[in-house]
């Protein structure tokens, strides 16, 4: 039976994720025109940053409560993951201090880790174009993947499992609906900031290198300044994503791994396919398409595909259900990126023209004008 | 030396040299990365095995495991008939997912004009459908039982039938090693004769060089694309056919919907960087210099340095590769060749022209 109370909260905690990601992609691709493939590294950041640098510091603090000394804490994080965290874990709840510390910890340093990384992929950034630069970041993001993937100290001993993740909203005594708060203000925040940039001057000028690099640089705007804000920025809003799904154990299933955080379909392809859907360098559409897809498809699909499967009768010409809960998904995908392509390129909200003055006195001048 | 990572290596770099030349062949003719590349070789593979296992059943053919002596003593499995079935098989499955992308998806979004961005993402869409349509078709044709019926030891086909025995007992070269190194020179053989001693070569060097102007000239450009996406499926379905005889090279798992073609993408990029995006033979060497770097020298530098784990990290020499290249030498081994090696007059020839977007 499906409690609608918890799909609600689990499915707007992923449209949250959803919304982060793609308009952080917006921000590069859509609006300053960088192919942005490696979008899952960024993401890994939040999660890597929560499940392991935010936990390790949680465990030292609380190091004496858990009968160890604070050099062994740091270490048993990773060594002994399961167990020591799942201590920490009963802790936690009784200490609302710590936990909202980590909680704003992982945040900011996430967005600064993840800024530095996109700042580090600026570099090539600057200097390649097009479908190389695509290239060059897809691959970044999978060789990090296969780095993170079998180094100890990021990523635990056992890959497929990962990390637990630590339970720093246990304070609240219902976990699940305040992750899904949290992530709601969080999109919300996002939203307003990214509306906003978008008809600032920055937001302009973004658009106008993406647009046209020679004209802008004739008018004295450094190129190369601007297309690095931009990687820094949204990688940082990608990291954001990253930390607000690792600190939900309902949506990363209790354990970060590599092989989920940094998943080029689930964290690169999907927000491009939802940014090329709602129309790139449109925030609202972005918006509007991540909530309707998320809530339509991708939600449900990550939650209950099992029970989908289940409803389509598949057992009945002989195809395996957990195959086809899994094969579902990337026909979805593949086939609402080449509908979109193929009937509505633009997008379902085209790119808006920026509104700098209030639209009644455009709408004004526009009469004078026309008198 | 280790004779047995030598031989995986030829294979595995057998396999990446084909799948970086049809990634390379694509970009040169339709400008587009295609993602979907490693999961066509996929798709042949697949093919390969059902058409190879419903021979075998049908003609009723049990596996002979005796070694026969003869100037070269060979073991014989199976009949050579059943590789060349599973070959072809492999073959057109390839190149029938490479036409249905090309002209289901590539060429409507290239008759309106969609830019680079638009026909790369198409290609990751392509990517997702079929590993779908592979995943449905694994639970109706059971591969591993399929596999088991062609081998009964392993849960992968071999070639082992076909080894060649230099004065046996002392030099062996396994026959997946032999055939994969094979074919690629054949290959690149053929290719050169294509491009370079044909009146269809000519038309097809034109088309990539200038492609308006060979439109002028009476040469029906779509149609070289087409006979390049042709070549592009062929090699994918014989890359992936090799895939299946080794898969354990490489760290790769054995074949399913998802693997290997998700871990090998990065490396098959890799090689066609490495080797110039626009060189036909620079993505061969890039390939299987890919792949020996990959395979045999972090071996001995695990061996050397005692971490035999380093082995693991092999894919990210892969990645540190294309950002080099790119950065570097955008060129890649092509554009070193010509820069260094090649004799100062050197005729026209494929990918001459400067790449504009490769420093900014």
């Amino acid at each position: 039976m499906v409690n609608l109370a918890v799909m609600a909260e689990q499915i707007i905690s992923f449209i949250a994720v959803y919304y982060i990601l793609s308009a952080s992609l917006n921000m590069k691709a859509g609006m300053t025109g960088i192919p942005d493939f490696g979008q899952a590294m960024f993401f890994a950041v939040g999660g890597i940053v929560v499940g392991n640098l935010a936990t390790r510091i949680a465990a030292v603090i609380a190091a004496p409560e858990l009968g160890v000394t604070r050099g062994e804490a740091w270490k048993l994080v990773i060594t002994q993951n399961t167990d020591f965290v799942a201590r920490l874990n009963e802790i936690l709840p009784h200490k609302p201090g710590l936990s909202i510390a980590m909680i704003l910890f992982s945040l900011v340093i996430a967005m600064i880790l993840g800024g530095l990384l996109g700042w580090l992929a600026s570099y090539p950034a600057l200097r390649l174009r097009g479908d190389y630069l695509a290239i060059m970041l897809l691959t970044a993001s999978e060789g990090l993947r296969v780095l993170a993937t079998y180094t100890v100290s990021i990523m635990g001993s056992t890959p497929t499992v990962g990390l637990t993740a630590p339970n720093f909203f246990g304070f609240t005594g219902n976990a699940p609906l305040w992750t899904s708060v949290f992530a709601l203000i969080m999109a919300l925040l996002t939203y307003v900031y990214m509306e906003s940039f978008h008809n600032s001057p920055g937001g302009r000028l973004f658009r106008a290198v993406r647009d046209d690099e020679e004209s802008a640089e004739a008018l004295g705007k450094d190129v190369a300044k601007v297309r690095r804000d931009a990687m820094i920025i949204g990688s940082a809003f990608a990291a954001l994503a990253g930390v607000v799904f690792s600190l939900n154990p309902w949506t990363t299933g209790s354990s970060i791994a590599a092989q989920s955080i940094f998943d080029r379909v689930f964290w690169t392809f999907w927000p491009w396919a939802l940014m090329i859907l709602g129309g790139m360098a449109s925030n609202r559409g972005v918006g509007l398409a991540t909530t309707i897809v998320v809530a339509l498809l991708i939600g449900p699909i990550r939650l209950y595909k099992q029970d989908i499967a289940r409803l389509f009768h598949v057992q009945a010409v002989g195809i395996d259900v957990g195959y086809f809960a899994n094969a579902l998904e990337y026909i979805l995908l593949g086939v609402l990126i080449l509908l979109v392509l193929l009937i509505r390129p633009r997008g379902i909200i085209p790119e808006p023209p920026s509104w700098t003055l209030k639209k009644d006195k455009i709408k004004e001048i526009a009469r004078k004008y026309q008198a | 030396m280790n004779v047995n990572i030598l031989m995986g290596t030829l294979v595995y770099g057998s396999v990446l040299a084909l799948l970086s030349l049809g990634i390379t062949l694509i970009y040169m003719t339709t400008k587009v990365f295609n993602f979907a590349h490693p999961r066509l070789s996929l798709f042949g593979a697949y093919l390969a095995i059902t058409a190879m296992a419903a021979y075998i059943t049908g003609k009723g053919i049990q596996p002979d495991l005796t070694v026969h002596e003869g100037i070269i003593p060979y073991r014989l499995a199976y009949p050579a008939s059943v590789y060349i079935i599973g070959a072809v098989v492999a073959i057109v499955g390839g190149i029938i997912a490479a036409m249905v992308e090309y002209y289901l998806i590539l060429k409507p979004l290239l008759d309106r004009g969609s830019d680079y961005l638009q026909l790369m993402i198409a290609t990751l869409a392509y990517d997702f459908i079929l590993m779908a349509v592979l995943f449905l078709y694994n639970t109706h044709v059971k591969i591993v039982s399929l596999l088991n019926k062609i081998n009964v030891q392993s849960t992968s086909v071999d070639f082992s039938s076909y080894d060649l025995y230099i004065m046996k007992g002392y030099l062996t070269i396994p026959g997946d090693a032999l055939y994969s190194t094979l074919i690629v020179l054949i290959i690149t053989a053929a290719i050169y004769i294509l491009l370079f001693k044909t009146t269809l070569g000519v038309k097809m060097r034109a088309s990539i060089e200038n492609p308006p102007l060979a439109e002028v000239l009476g040469i029906n450009v779509r149609r070289i694309y087409a006979l390049s996406w042709i070549i592009s499926g062929a090699t994918a379905g014989l890359a992936g056919f090799f895939i299946m005889m080794r898969p354990s090279v490489a760290g790769l798992k054995p074949i399913s919907a998802t693997s290997p073609a998700d871990e090998i993408v990065v490396s098959a990029f890799a090689g066609s960087i490495v080797g110039g995006v626009n060189s036909i033979f620079g993505s061969l060497a890039g390939g299987m210099l890919i792949g020996f770097i990959e395979v045999y020298v972090t071996f001995f530098i695990g061996i050397a340095t005692g971490l035999g784990a380093i082995t693991k990290y092999s894919r990210v020499i892969s990645m540190f590769a294309v950002g080099l290249f790119l950065l570097f030498a955008p060129q890649g081994l092509a554009g070193l060749y010509k820069k260094y090696l090649a004799p100062p007059p050197a005729a026209p020839e494929l990918g001459e022209e400067e790449h504009e977007e490769g420093e900014g």
